[in-house]
């Protein structure tokens, strides 16, 4: 770096002044002599530059000791000076000793004071102390009832106490300060004759009893508060006095006496019981500590069982890698594999007929086989015969009826689900119904109950109690709906008889507000035979197509309900309408809703390529429901990603693909009547808080009504997967709340969701649907 | 005033002692100690114990080991370890304090009127001015223990004397036990106290002794001595104690070998030391036997049959006697100290004797563990966990190894439920004078002002203020 002397230096000023005291210094420093401290400088310049051979001067110290003679160190001033105990009122002098303040020096005497004979220095130091503690602060008593004799007579009078026991007992208490635990050890019952005058009084001290701590401490508790209200009212206590009044009323010497007891039994327990305390004591202290990992550790388990499937969805060359990273759900490994193999086995075979077929059947013979047959593929994809030697391996042990109960294990008559499942998540199935505002029925019945959603114990007999009890639940709304729809049957034609026989509407209709209701919501009866038009063209297609052809199981009960609609639509009388309107519907959602319905577009048109694979594909899912519900939940998942929607329904709920279709007929064949209802029970429920779902319910609602005919929905078919077909028309209509009687497009949105998640081989329910 | 409420709390300069130079005086069976309020351990310890010597008597730790001509030892106390003998008592304890801590006060008639005779108003008032001078607790207030069965009468008493015969400005009396629990830091305690003369229990709560908790039993240091006596006598060989003042020469034998030693004789005297001070002298020895030898049975078995059976082959532990005899104690020094929880390992002394008479087999129930029942019993339940939960042990008969330990298991044993804990103070000093320190503390503290007796309420209520203020 260039330094002031280089700039000099080009500049041709010459080395600069800068440079020379520098240099001075340094010398000077060199030369410098360690100086000797305690040598007066003369001295040590005497000695010039010689250092003296022996150390003349000893080093100081770091810390010299305080000297007197140095006068570094002064005395402070102590006395012992008189004083007077502030809180005694005795005049008690008591001498302490006190040092002087600092900062008051004693007047200064130059020199040595002479001693003149006789006479003292007059000159006396004085000095300055700090002020005396004010210890009397601690001084401090207790403030206790006091009473004339008519105020005793008048107010504090005790059946059980004379009124010397209760001066003793006040006397006792303002001497010990409350302490009632002494109180109690010093009550002495011949101190109170003693407290007495005469000879009279040794009679009459016979009489008085020894006390418990409880009878002392109520009888001072109902005289201190009754000499708190004779000082305050009780209308102008502040609310600390008031408390202790409250308190004081209410002291209930027989509780008192009973825990007192209880506690001695605690107290007296043995070595055993006390040993089971502590270990239980202890265990839930750790407990309570480790809660919070608990939870993260349950909810990490969750996480995986719920975001595994739809892994496996998206990427299904990594899907092992991140599955075998969760150590400890070999479970879930070993399901995930035999699926894989499953799905892997099927997947070059579309058309093989043969083994289709075959699936076909086993579906549709029972489903306990399906399950069993499902569960050979899984645990022993590669050798089904070792199979049962690994069962028997596994239960070698007989259990007994008591034994069975404590483990909890189950022989269940209903097929199971593979791979580990919760409880709790049949229940879930079993409070969902086949239609939202059904679920929402039972949900609030729940609540009612003050059951909660989620079972905090759901135990096998817990379960059962719960599912026969949704069941009745179910019973009931069923049994509400019908009344409800019969009463309003019979209404219609009573109308109609009026109006055949030419009589003008009476008062009476009037009468019912139910019956209002219905009639103002009413759609107009040309709205809904176009609707009821396309459900039934719809249902006729997919019965044509799909169940009827395919299926035995559970086509026919579909049909069966289309075909009801349809007889009931007949009734109505309403006037039939052609497709048209529908389709005309669609094409405004279609303005409305560019994009999804571009999507589904492509979804047809993939469809209309592979309708043979998709029927088979449907079929299989009919059997396989519940392997797929995982599989609709990572649906459910995507169309989250797709519909922004809120999901919380969906997380929770199963979309089955072929259940949308089953579901949609019933639920849109809920009768019109339950409209009056659902009303005012929606409107208890919102009064409950439940305001914004309630809302978008009662959105999805009007628009299911407007759908819907009067039909009714006898069969109520025990799927389990039922319900989110509808969610999805919820969330739809959330996005477009303007579009009612849009069935169609919704369906085809949520189908279309499915489709983008699943591969163009799963949406064709969708598509035969809008068809 | 602003009243307090039990959320104020004392600033630190309020908790600093506020010392008035109060003498605290702490009387025991044994021994009495005195000292200045504020130290952390007595100055002054004299034995309880005097030399009555030509109608006189001797106080201090040497002057009553001197064999001398007919020369008895008392003691002022009862058995009990309530005073018997005033007159004595009241020399006993003035010693105390006057020969150690405040000097015998010097005669104002001395000082000032010595060189001056124009000073001397009156010479009859002045020689009842000069013996009134000589009162010595002038200028320090006096704080006593008492034990806590003292009768009412004896505390007016002690208040009579400080106040009017040694002029202190002002008095205060408390009960031993609360002060021991006090030296350990606490306010609400159990107090174990194993005294020379007695073994005591009591509940303490929030300073205040309960009344109907205190039990006691003669189960304390002396009655471990007439075990030990016992013991010796029906050893075999029966042992005698020679104290170390009988001894003239001795020389060094093996092992329960008859001693090989030479005895003083008394013929100087007209009469040789009477049969207290020799027994006062084989105290001595055995209080040495004590330290040395006893020991507590702290193993989870029972001691009596298997345990007897382990210390006899485990835990001998040699003693030698001061004429040289010495022997191996092995199942006995456990047996003596089992004594105190079993009442059944008692070995009775020889029929007819002193301690026959005065140590009789004691009941279970005056065993430490059924005194603490008793106690436990005559508390409120709700109190019993806190005692249980502060046990406080004192007393100089505690100091045997493994006591605390022992007493700590017992109680656990009989109290699973609850949470015990013992606390012994380590050092012995602390110990022995627990009660001694508590008072130190308490008298020293500067809200202890306003607790004090002074003279003029004395004088205004009579000894009878003594019941009322020193609850």
């Amino acid at each position: 770096m260039a330094s002031t002397r280089d700039i000099h230096d080009i500049m041709g000023m010459g080395g600069g002044p800068v440079q020379k005291p520098t240099n001075k210094k340094k010398k000077k420093v060199v030369e410098a002599q360690p100086r000797l401290s305690g040598i007066s400088r003369e001295v040590q310049a005497l000695m010039g530059d010689s250092v003296p051979p022996v150390q003349i001067v000893e080093p100081p110290k770091y810390k010299s000791k305080p000297s007197l003679a140095n006068k570094l160190y002064k005395p402070r001033h102590w006395q012992e000076i008189p004083f007077k105990p502030g809180a005694r009122s005795d005049g008690l002098s008591l001498t302490h000793w006190k040092r002087a303040l600092p900062s008051h020096r004693p007047l200064q005497l130059n020199g040595d004071v002479e001693m003149v004979d006789g006479i003292q220095p007059s000159l006396k130091p004085e000095y300055q102390f700090e002020e005396e503690f004010p210890m009397d602060k601690w001084a401090v008593a207790v403030r206790v009832p006091d009473y004339t004799d008519e105020q005793y007579e008048r107010h504090f009078k005790a059946d059980d106490w004379t009124r010397e026991e209760t001066d003793y007992l006040v006397k006792l208490a303002s001497e010990y300060d409350l302490r009632w635990i002494v109180i109690a050890d010093r009550y002495d019952p011949q101190e109170i004759q003693s407290a007495q005058i005469g000879g009279e009084a040794l009679e009459v001290a016979k009489n008085y009893s020894s006390r418990t701590m409880e009878q002392l401490k109520l009888r001072y508790y109902q005289v201190a508060a009754q000499d708190l209200e004779l000082r305050t009212p009780k209308a102008s206590m502040n609310p600390t006095e008031f408390a202790l009044y409250e308190k004081m009323r209410s002291f209930d010497a027989k509780t008192e006496t009973l825990r007192k007891a209880m506690a001695e039994k605690l107290f007296e327990r043995t070595k055993d019981e006390a040993e089971e305390e502590r270990t239980l004591l202890e265990e839930l202290h750790r407990i309570t500590k480790n809660e919070e990992e608990f939870i993260a550790m349950r909810r990490d388990l969750y996480a995986r069982l719920e975001a595994a499937p739809s892994l496996r969805r998206n990427e299904r060359g990594e899907e092992q890698n991140i599955v075998l990273s969760s150590a400890g759900l070999s479970e879930l490994l070993s399901r995930l594999f035999a699926k894989e193999k499953h799905l892997k086995r099927r997947a070059p075979a579309p058309g093989d007929s043969n083994s289709t077929a075959q699936q076909q059947s086993a579906d549709g013979r029972s489903r306990a086989n399906t399950s069993l047959s499902r569960r050979d593929t899984m645990d022993t994809a590669t050798e089904p015969s070792k199979k049962g030697s690994v069962s028997q391996q596994i239960v070698p042990k007989q259990l007994t009826q008591a034994e069975e109960e404590r483990y909890g294990v189950s022989h269940p008559n209903e097929r199971l689900t593979s791979g580990v499942s919760f409880r709790h998540e049949k229940i879930n199935r079993v409070t969902t119904a086949k239609s939202q505002v059904q679920t929402q029925k039972i949900n609030a019945a729940l609540t009612e109950l003050e059951i909660p959603a989620r079972l905090s114990m759901p135990t096998e007999k817990v379960c059962k109690e719960f599912e026969r009890l949704v069941s009745q639940i179910q019973l009931l709304l069923d049994a509400r709906r019908t009344l409800a729809r019969v009463s309003e049957e019979v209404k219609t034609l009573e109308e109609m008889r009026r109006q055949r026989l030419g009589l003008p509407p009476l008062a009476e209709q009037n009468a019912s507000g139910e019956a209002m209701d219905v009639d103002k919501t009413a759609p107009a009866p040309g709205q809904v035979g176009r609707n009821s038009t396309t459900e039934t063209l719809q249902s006729g297609s997919l019965g044509g197509q799909t169940v009827n052809g395919v299926d035995g199981g559970p086509g026919p009960a579909v049909d069966e309900d289309d075909e009801d609609a349809e007889g009931e639509d007949d009734v109505e009388a309403s006037n039939l309408e052609k497709t048209q309107n529908d389709e005309e519907d669609e094409a405004d959602n279609t303005g409305l809703n560019d994009d999804s319905m571009a999507q589904r577009d492509e979804g047809d048109e993939d469809e209309n390529a592979e309708e043979e694979d998709e029927e088979d594909d449907d079929d299989d899912d009919v059997g396989v429901e519940d392997e797929d519900e995982d599989d609709d939940e990572g649906n459910a998942a995507l169309m989250r990603g797709v519909d922004n929607d809120d999901g919380e329904d969906e997380g929770e709920h199963d979309v089955d693909d072929d259940d949308v279709e089953d579901e949609d007929e019933e639920e849109e064949a809920v009768p019109l009547h339950e409209e009056g209802d659902e009303e005012e029970e929606e409107e208890q429920q919102r009064e409950r808080g439940f305001a914004r779902h309630q809302t978008e319910d009662e959105a999805t609602d009007a628009d299911n009504d407007d759908d819907t005919q009067n039909v009714t929905m006898d069969d109520v078919e025990p799927e389990e997967n039922d319900p989110d077909a509808e969610d999805d028309d919820e969330d739809v209509a959330d996005n477009r709340p303007t579009s009612a009687g849009s069935r169609g497009h919704k369906r085809g949105a949520s189908v279309i969701s499915d489709a983008s998640g699943a591969g163009s081989n799963r949406s064709g329910a969708g598509r035969k649907r809008r068809r | 005033m602003a009243a307090l409420t039990s959320k104020d709390e004392p600033r630190t300069a309020e908790y600093a002692g506020d010392e008035v130079s109060a003498i605290v005086l702490d009387p025991g069976y044994a021994s009495t100690r005195a000292g200045f309020a504020g130290e952390d351990a007595p100055k002054s310890i004299v034995p309880s114990n005097y030399a009555f010597y030509q109608d006189a008597c001797l106080f201090g730790d040497h002057v009553i080991d001197v064999p001398r001509d007919n020369v008895e030892i008392r003691n002022p106390y009862s058995r009990d370890g309530i005073v018997e003998d005033w007159d004595t008592a009241e020399k006993l304890w003035k010693y105390s304090f006057a020969s150690k801590l405040t000097g015998i006060r010097p005669n104002k008639a001395l000082q000032e009127w010595l060189n001056d005779v124009n000073a001397v108003p009156n010479l009859q008032k002045a020689m009842a001015d000069a013996e009134d001078t000589e009162r010595a607790l002038e200028d320090h207030p006096l704080f006593m223990s008492e034990p806590n069965w003292n009768p009412i009468k004896n505390r007016e008493k002690a208040i009579e004397i400080a106040l009017e015969k040694w002029a202190a400005p002002a008095f205060y009396i408390s009960k031993s036990s609360v002060l021991s629990a006090f030296s350990m830091g606490k306010s609400t305690a159990l107090v174990i106290d194993i005294g020379a003369s007695q073994l005591s229990v009591a509940a303490v709560h929030d300073g205040m002794i309960l009344r109907k908790s205190i039990t006691r039993s003669h189960l304390g240091g002396n009655y471990i001595s007439s075990q030990i006596r016992s013991m010796l006598a029906t050893h075999d060989p029966p042992i005698t104690i020679n104290p170390h003042y009988m001894v003239k020469a001795k020389q060094p034998v093996d092992a329960g070998q008859p001693a090989n030693a030479i005895l003083k004789t008394f013929d100087q005297f007209k009469q040789p030391p009477q049969t207290s001070y020799h027994r006062y002298q084989e105290e001595k020895t055995i209080l040495e036997f004590k330290e040395v030898c006893l020991q507590t049975w702290a193993s989870g078995t029972s001691f009596r049959g298997q345990g007897e059976a382990i210390a006899r082959e485990q835990y001998a532990h040699p003693f030698e006697f001061p004429d040289g005899y010495n022997q191996t104690f092995s199942s006995d020094r456990f047996k003596i100290v089992e004594t105190l929880f079993d009442a059944q390992c008692h070995s009775p002394s020889p029929a007819g004797s002193l301690d026959a008479q005065y140590y009789p087999a004691p009941e279970q129930n005056q065993t430490i563990p059924g005194l603490v029942k008793l106690c436990i019993n005559q508390c409120d339940v709700d109190l019993r966990p806190m005692l249980l939960a502060s046990v406080v042990i004192t007393g100089s008969a505690s100091l045997i190894k493994g006591l605390p330990d022992r007493i700590q298991g017992e109680l656990t044993r009989m109290y699973p439920s609850t949470k015990v804990r013992v606390n012994a103070a380590g050092m012995p000093v602390e110990r022995k004078f627990g009660s001694w320190i508590g008072g130190s503390i308490v008298a020293s503290l500067g809200t202890f002002h306003q607790m004090w007796i002074s003279k003029k309420e004395y004088e205004e209520h009579g000894a009878s203020i003594v019941e009322k203020r020193c609850k």
